[in-house]
């Protein structure tokens, strides 16, 4: 068991590997062919720079209910041909051989459920003993689990699979002795090297030919969404549906009432037909950095993490009738909207420009030799004395940028400026509007700089490091107090007042 | 004389140039903060600032010129017939090639045979310069001499090479073609006269 164990443990990590040759296409987008099992166990799937599928596992409902049967009865041969396949897009990816893709992030878009329910499976497998018991013991799994299983990825993964779940699969076996007797005279190897349809997308290909400027998550999401899209996704699940009174009510009501031409989209993809949408975790997630709701040190981790955003909100709205909670939520309401001008303002405008204007200069530095040292150098190549579309995809690479990378660390910044309005009682900036842009695009240009030194030098293991850290939050600080000092900018303590720290 | 000088013109050339295209793509992307200009201003600004730019690269070039002559002179005596000791500095070097009257070295495939002739080859930057750079410098040439002349000639030769190098079958003003596909000609064409002070920078290393 142990050796299994650490043979499915070792999967994954930058690299996935076929089971026979794959199909590549001309361009170098598309990869497709068939991997064993023990190759999709523990891919990511949440928030990644590959996008974020939004669907989480669903037990056994309907559909997972008939592919656990068709996984069962024939995992060796039939199964991968009844079931549609997985689809997977990679950040980063490079070819290795025919056989193998390397990797920097990794989404699973598409067969998300097949997945954990291959997972559980193997769990199960390596976990009883003695049999199928009625149910499984917290305390024994949970120490299964701790006991064999480490590492980032991993850990996440198995977070998502609550206890729960795990007997609800007990519970089917117990109930189908056909499937159970499947299950008892499964061997863990051969279901781990039984095999699955994969569509690889190669998002790094596909954007780079793009006309319009999109960057990797934005791609993979999109991917990972259209995916899902069409499928049912359980409403209780997603915290948009299942709190969307209460957010309409108590926490978007200002933003409702001063946007009025802008619809907010609680599960994504239900507003169809206008381009002025807006999904409430492009306006929950950059009140996190404010630290309104939480202690300093947590707001790196947190900002750029889907779920801490929407925990953080749960609890709040749970917390609604104390005064504290009370104040916070109406401070926040009042935030919302200002921040939401800020970053189509002066954001999403100021990083449109400022890329265009990082991969001339970053070409130009290419031409003269001067990327000798970063991360790139080996991709810096020339043909008759002209930088090849190789190089350029490798600027290109190092200047896209996350909006929602930038606007946590732009927000953080500036949260000591917010002042309610003697007049309306809306919130309002302490900076006049005729130093606002020249503030706002001096401290964007400032963040996304230091954003691509941190991606150019490559010091952390990844592009969620380098976000979530302490040093890029620091970034900014300069051109904020140059401005402070020179405008004699006021700040003030209104978020402090109205903290409400959810642990 | 040493590589400080013409590096300063270099960086000199580079931000104004910069500062051209950031200030030509503000202008384009409509930010919400400011004032929205019309198309028709729209490109009319962008017109101005090419031939701004073309401005800028002529002075560059001019500089750029008396500059690398003046790391080493003996091409230049040679060339013109001066004692083998004679000391020349950068002023007497502007008065040698410039003085008597107006010279123009903006095209620099045409002027490579001259630059041959007066640059030791160490310092010669402009044998550096790439095909594809020299083609759109040309180019923006073709559109410059149109807007300063409009005249039927220059029209023509614009024409041919919007036919010949983008494919364009009907003639179009300078304007509209910088404007296409939000600027993406406009940033192109203009950043090449920075690509190429990189590509000359490499000489001084």
């Amino acid at each position: 068991m142990k050796s299994v164990i650490e043979e499915i443990k070792s999967m994954g990590k930058g690299k996935i590997t076929f089971a026979d040759k794959f199909y590549k296409s001309n361009d170098v987008k598309t990869v497709m062919g068939e991997v064993p099992f023990k190759e999709i166990l523990f891919l990511e799937y949440r928030d990644t720079e590959a996008g974020s599928n939004p669907r989480e596992y669903n037990g056994l409902q309907k559909t997972n209910l008939e592919i656990i049967k068709s996984l069962l009865m024939d995992y060796e041969n039939m199964f991968r041909f009844l079931h549609s396949g997985m689809i997977i897009s990679l950040t980063s990816a490079e070819i290795e051989d025919d056989r193998t893709i390397r990797y920097s992030e990794c989404c699973l878009t598409n067969g998300n459920q097949t997945r954990f329910i291959i997972l559980i499976i193997t769990l199960l497998k390596l976990f009883l003993k003695n049999g199928i018991p009625d149910k499984i013991i917290a305390k024994e799994y949970n120490h299964f689990i701790k006991s064999n299983f480490n590492g980032d990825t991993i850990e996440t993964i198995l977070k998502y699979i609550k206890l729960p779940k795990v007997n609800q699969v007990i519970g089917f076996l117990n109930k189908n002795s056909k499937y159970r007797e499947k299950f008892n005279s499964m061997d863990i190897q051969n279901f781990l090297n039984s095999r699955i349809r994969v569509q690889v997308n190669l998002i790094n290909s596909i954007i780079r030919d793009l006309e319009n400027e999109i960057d990797d998550y934005s791609a993979g999401t999109l991917i990972a969404e259209a995916n899902n899209d069409t499928q049912k996704v359980k409403a209780d699940d997603i915290f948009g549906n299942k709190r969307k009174d209460e957010l309409a009510k108590y926490i978007f009501n200002n933003f409702l009432a001063e946007i009025k031409d802008t619809e907010i989209e609680y599960r994504m993809g239900e507003v169809v037909g206008t381009s002025k949408k807006v999904h409430i975790l492009t306006l929950l997630r950059p009140i996190i950095p404010t630290g309104i709701l939480t202690k300093e040190q947590d707001i790196y981790q947190y900002s750029n993490k889907r779920e801490p955003v929407y925990r953080l909100f749960e609890k709040l709205i749970q917390n609604r009738e104390k005064e504290k909670a009370k104040n916070a939520i109406s401070a926040i309401s009042k935030v919302i909207p200002i921040v939401y001008s800020i970053r189509n303002n002066y954001l999403i405008p100021q990083l449109g420009l400022q890329k265009k204007k990082f991969m001339r200069n970053y070409e130009a530095k290419a031409i003269n030799g001067d990327l000798d040292d970063t991360t790139i150098r080996n991709e810096i190549t020339f043909n008759n004395g002209e930088l090849t579309d190789k190089a350029k995809g490798a600027i290109r690479k190092i200047v896209n940028y996350n909006v929602e990378h930038i606007i946590p660390v732009l927000i953080y910044r500036i949260r000591r400026l917010f002042k309610e309005s003697n007049v309306t009682g809306n919130i309002e900036l302490t900076i006049s509007d005729s130093d606002a842009p020249a503030f706002f695009n001096g401290l964007i240009e400032s963040i996304y700089t230091k954003y691509v030194d941190l991606k150019l030098k490559g010091t952390a293991s990844s592009l969620t490091d380098i976000v979530r850290s302490s040093a890029f939050y620091q970034s900014g600080e300069e051109a904020y107090i140059m401005f402070k000092n020179t405008t004699g900018l006021e700040e003030t303590d209104y978020i402090d007042k109205h903290k409400f720290v959810i642990k | 004389m040493n590589f400080k000088s013409i590096l300063k013109n270099h960086t000199e050339l580079e931000e104004s140039i910069e500062n051209i295209i950031q200030y030509g793509q503000e202008i384009i992307a409509d930010l919400p903060y400011r004032e929205k200009k019309t198309a028709k201003e729209k490109r009319m600004l962008l017109e101005a600032l090419l031939i701004r730019a073309c401005a800028l690269w002529e002075r560059f070039i001019e500089k750029e010129l008396i500059l690398s002559v003046c790391l080493d002179t003996n091409k230049l005596i040679k060339e013109i017939g001066l004692p083998e000791r004679a000391k020349l500095n950068t002023k007497l070097i502007k008065a040698i090639l410039f003085s008597d009257h107006y010279r123009d070295f903006h095209n620099v495939e045409r002027s490579i045979g001259f630059f041959k002739k007066i640059i030791e080859d160490t310092y010669n930057p402009f044998t550096l310069l790439t095909k594809t750079q020299k083609q759109k410098l040309d180019f923006n040439y073709k559109m410059r001499n149109y807007l300063s002349h409009y005249s039927d000639f220059s029209q023509r030769k614009l024409y041919n090479d919007y036919n010949r190098l983008y494919d364009y079958k009907k003639f179009m003003e300078p304007g509209n073609f910088l404007l296409k596909n939000n600027g993406k000609h406009f940033e192109d064409l203009i950043n090449n006269f920075n690509l190429m002070s990189a590509r000359m920078r490499q000489k001084f290393k």
